[in-house]
Order: structure tokens, then C-alpha cells, then sequence
């Protein structure tokens, strides 16, 4: 799924992960390489631009959902360890409720959120790939464009990093609020219930 | 509704006798009471219960505040009219129109009482508009992009809904919503214009000769003839730069659309009931569509 390819797939999850962050950058630097040295030698065109900027998304994507998948494996090994390995209603097992499930959860919801972006990143992408390599195609890249033409590549260009900008914000916020609801449940149940009925303060009246 | 126009009454009774014809004037006539709206829909979208007076007071008050600045617009733009009768400062002279504009503002502030947080976000509201004016106004007859367009918008309409949701749903939480929901009434104003809606309160002739960029302008002049007769409305042909607007009437419904979509997205992903907030979504969206 996702562009999980054998190169990636040997590694550790977080090993993919950087890798491809390394292909990305490389993908970027790529790029500006290629419109800078060769200007009049032909533009990326569509396909090239996609495949060059397009390919790194997809395998960030792939990289996130292997760390999602490995973060579910091992909860659900910590999760099975502790239910076996400790007496019912042990104190350990009570350690493994408390605190391997919610940290479990977090891990899941920060994976899932990350999944997301690099998803939502690569829609962006694959939305602007069209409309992106039409506007920096050869007149605008080699200087040739006119205004009019420059002026619509920019606003093209504007608008991906918006968009991109807007996701990462988005994303962000969505998870704020998943931990900080994952936080406001813990709280509770950590809350003693009151026995002593209702609670009145001590007070004496000042002469 | 029925409520707020009660209070809105009672306030022009106890406001200075001077004042009161003109405020009579400018208030008890056919009002959207939109930003009440969506402030009430902001509230309900994140909580249940009765609107509290905190929220129905930050309702009167946006009403106060949005009036004074149709007040300021009628005036910078010389209207004539707006809803079918006389604007104030045509009724009533420009120096009555400004005090009284300045009158508002200030009984706006007393009516938050100790609202702390309402008096930051009318104090942003009030900076952000002023802003935004200045900004329109210098940017004009340029050929710039969409992505300005948004820029513009943004701050002007988009701060207005903005401070809405965020009166209502004091989080902050919705803030994004509705600076989306004010972009998509801006958007739609600016299409509702071009098709010579009276919908909306009308505007366009002023935007095409004042060369404001507005959505279908902003897609208009990416063509070089419509640009160059944007850049000097009084040296070409008006009604041939109104023919390019009307030429990109369907894309700017489409981006309309898009922006619709990203205000729905937005409210699903923030609010406990997002179906107040996308209610309004698809009633503004209508505005343009009469």
C-alpha cells in the first residue's frame, strides 16, 4: 500500500521515514537543478514534473503508514503482554490499562494524522500538477513569458503553497484536538470519585 | 431574530434623541441579520442549551458595528441607495452620517459591558476592516491574481465572519470556518454583482470603475486585453471589461464551489454539530445563484 517498496520495506519504520524525507529533498533540489541549468533545453513537462515531485509523496505516504501499521503492532503486543502476564486486577495489568492504551491511542492518532498529511499533500500535488507545469512550462521558465503569463504562473504557484500551508495547519490543529480530548478522558479517569458528599468550606467570619 | 430586532428597537430608544431618526433610519429597515446568524450558528455548533445574553449582546453588537461600516462604504463609494432607499448620508448630509457612525462605535463598546473578550474582537474587527479598505483602495487597477483576491477579501469580509465565529464560539476553534464562510459571501457578492443582482445591495458599476479587484476581475485579467482595460477603466471601454467579467462568471462559480467545500471540510473537522455551520455555507452559497 501506499508505495511500499522493497527498499523502504527493509528498514525499520523509522528508517523509511527518513529515507523518504532524503528522497523528497532530493526530488526538490532535483527540480531547481533542472530548471536552472538547462532553461531553453526543454521544460519538465507534466509527466516529468509529477513523477519527479509526485513519486517522493507517495513514498512519504508509504513510509507513514508503515510506522502506523508497527506503532498498532507493537501496542497490541504490549497491550497482550500485560493482560497475560500479571493476575486479573493486578496492579501491572491496572499499569498496562492506565497508561499502554492511552499512550497507544496517542501514538495511533499522531501516525494517523501524519498519514493524512502527506496524503492530503500529494492531492494538493496531484491537483496543481497540471495547471503547475503549464505555468512554469518553457516561456516562463526561460523568460520569454509575458507579464500577464509570469503573473498567472506566480498566482498558480501562491496558491499550491496556500494550500500547503493551510493543510499543515489543519492537520495540526485536528491533532491538538485528538490528544487534548485523549487527555480530557485520561483526566477523568484518573478523578476519585467524592464520598464525603458535598463539600462545604470551613469558614469563620472575621470581628 | 425576533429578539435581537426587539433589542436593536430598544437601544434606538434609549440612544440621544438627536441621533434617533437616523439611527431609525439606518437600522429598522431590512436587515439579513446574517452575522447575528452565524454567530448564533457558531454557538449552537459547539454547544446546547439557550443562547446565553453574553452571545445575544456580542449579536447586537456586530449588527451596530457592521452598520457603521455599510455607513463609511456608502459614503467612500458615493451611493446613492442601498436596499432600495436613500442611504444615510444622502438622507440625512455626510457630517450626520460620520457622527453618527462614531456614535455607534461607542455605544457598540458600552453594550459589552465587561465582555473582555468580545472588546478585544470588536477592537480586532474594527483594525482589520480599516486595514482592508486602505489595502483595497491602494491595490486597485493592478493586475493582480486570485490569490490577492483572497488576501483582500479575506481581511475585509473574511475578518467580519471571522470575529463572528469566534464571538460565538469563544475558542476560537471555528475562527478558520469563518473566515472561510466570509471569503465565500465575499466571493459570492463580487458574482452576485457582475449578474446585476439587487440581491445583494448592488456595487458592481462602482468596483468596474473604481478597478477594485473582485473574484471575476481577478480571473478576468489574466487575459492581457481585459488587464489593460482594468489598469485604465477611464481610457478604454467599461462595458467591454463588464463583457470579459461576465466571460468568467463560470469559473468563478466553480471557485466558489471550492471554497464552499473547504468551509464544509473546516466545519466538520472542528465543530461538535457541524450541520448550524454548514447550513450556512449553503445559504450563502446561494447568493450568487438568484
Amino acid at each position: 500500500m501506499f508505495g511500499s517498496g522493497p527498499d523502504r520495506s527493509a528498514h525499520d519504520p523509522l528508517t523509511g521515514i527518513f529515507m523518504a524525507m532524503r528522497d523528497a529533498w532530493l526530488a526538490g533540489v532535483g527540480l531547481r537543478e533542472n530548471m536552472t541549468v538547462q532553461p531553453t533545453a526543454g521544460n519538465p513537462g507534466t509527466g516529468l514534473l509529477g513523477a519527479t515531485l509526485l513519486g517522493p509523496m507517495i513514498g512519504m505516504l508509504g513510509a507513514m503508514a508503515d510506522l502506523a501499521a508497527a506503532n498498532r503492532q507493537r501496542f497490541d503486543q504490549s497491550s497482550a503482554e500485560g493482560a497475560i502476564g500479571s493476575p486479573p486486577g493486578g496492579q501491572e495489568n491496572s499499569v498496562a490499562t492506565d497508561f499502554v492504551v492511552p499512550m497507544g491511542h496517542a501514538m495511533m492518532i499522531a501516525a494517523n494524522r501524519s498519514a493524512s498529511y502527506w496524503f492530503g499533500l500529494a492531492q494538493i500535488l496531484a491537483s496543481h500538477q497540471a495547471r503547475f507545469a503549464q505555468a512554469v512550462g518553457v516561456n516562463a521558465a526561460d523568460g520569454r513569458a509575458s507579464g500577464a503569463e509570469r503573473l498567472l504562473a506566480a498566482d498558480e504557484l501562491r496558491a499550491l503553497l496556500r494550500e500547503v500551508g493551510d493543510l499543515a495547519v489543519r492537520e495540526a490543529r485536528i491533532l491538538q484536538s485528538e490528544l487534548s480530548n485523549l487527555d480530557e478522558s485520561l483526566a477523568q479517569n484518573f478523578q476519585q470519585p467524592d464520598l464525603s458528599g458535598s463539600y462545604r468550606r470551613r469558614w469563620r467570619s472575621k470581628i | 431574530m425576533a429578539d435581537l430586532r426587539q433589542r436593536i428597537a430598544r437601544w434606538i430608544d434609549g440612544c440621544s434623541e438627536e441621533m434617533r431618526e437616523a439611527l431609525e433610519w439606518q437600522f429598522l429597515t431590512g436587515s439579513k441579520y446574517f452575522r447575528p446568524l452565524t454567530i448564533f450558528s457558531c454557538y449552537r455548533a459547539v454547544r446546547e442549551g439557550p443562547i446565553p445574553e453574553q452571545i445575544m449582546q456580542s449579536a447586537l453588537v456586530i449588527e451596530l458595528f457592521h452598520n457603521v461600516s455599510l455607513i463609511i462604504d456608502d459614503i467612500v463609494d458615493r451611493s446613492p441607495t442601498r436596499r432600495g432607499r436613500a442611504t444615510m448620508h444622502t438622507k440625512f448630509g455626510e457630517l450626520s452620517a460620520l457622527m453618527t457612525s462614531g456614535y455607534i462605535v461607542a455605544e457598540g463598546y458600552l453594550q459589552l459591558k465587561d465582555d473582555l473578550t468580545g472588546i478585544a474582537l470588536f477592537s480586532e474587527l474594527l483594525k482589520r476592516l480599516g486595514v482592508a479598505e486602505c489595502m483595497q483602495w491602494r491595490l486597485r487597477r493592478r493586475p493582480l491574481g486570485i490569490e490577492d483576491w483572497r488576501k483582500i477579501a479575506g481581511e475585509d469580509t473574511g475578518s467580519m465572519f471571522e470575529v463572528c465565529a469566534c464571538l460565538g464560539d469563544r475558542s476560537g476553534r471555528l475562527r478558520t470556518f469563518g473566515g472561510l464562510l466570509g471569503l465565500l459571501y465575499h466571493g459570492c457578492d463580487d458574482v452576485g454583482d457582475v449578474k446585476g443582482l439587487a440581491a445583494l445591495g448592488g456595487g458592481g458599476e462602482e468596483d468596474l470603475r473604481d478597478g477594485i479587484l473582485t473574484l471575476p476581475a481577478a480571473l478576468a485579467i489574466r487575459d492581457p486585453a481585459a488587464a489593460k482595460l482594468f489598469c485604465d477603466p477611464e481610457g478604454g471601454d467599461l462595458a467591454e471589461l463588464g463583457r470579459h467579467f461576465v466571460a468568467k462568471l463560470p469559473e468563478a462559480e466553480a471557485y466558489l464551489d471550492q471554497i464552499a467545500e473547504e468551509g464544509r471540510t473546516e466545519a466538520r473537522s472542528f465543530a461538535v454539530d457541524p450541520t448550524p455551520l454548514i447550513a450556512l455555507i449553503e445559504q450563502t452559497r446561494q447568493l450568487s445563484r438568484y
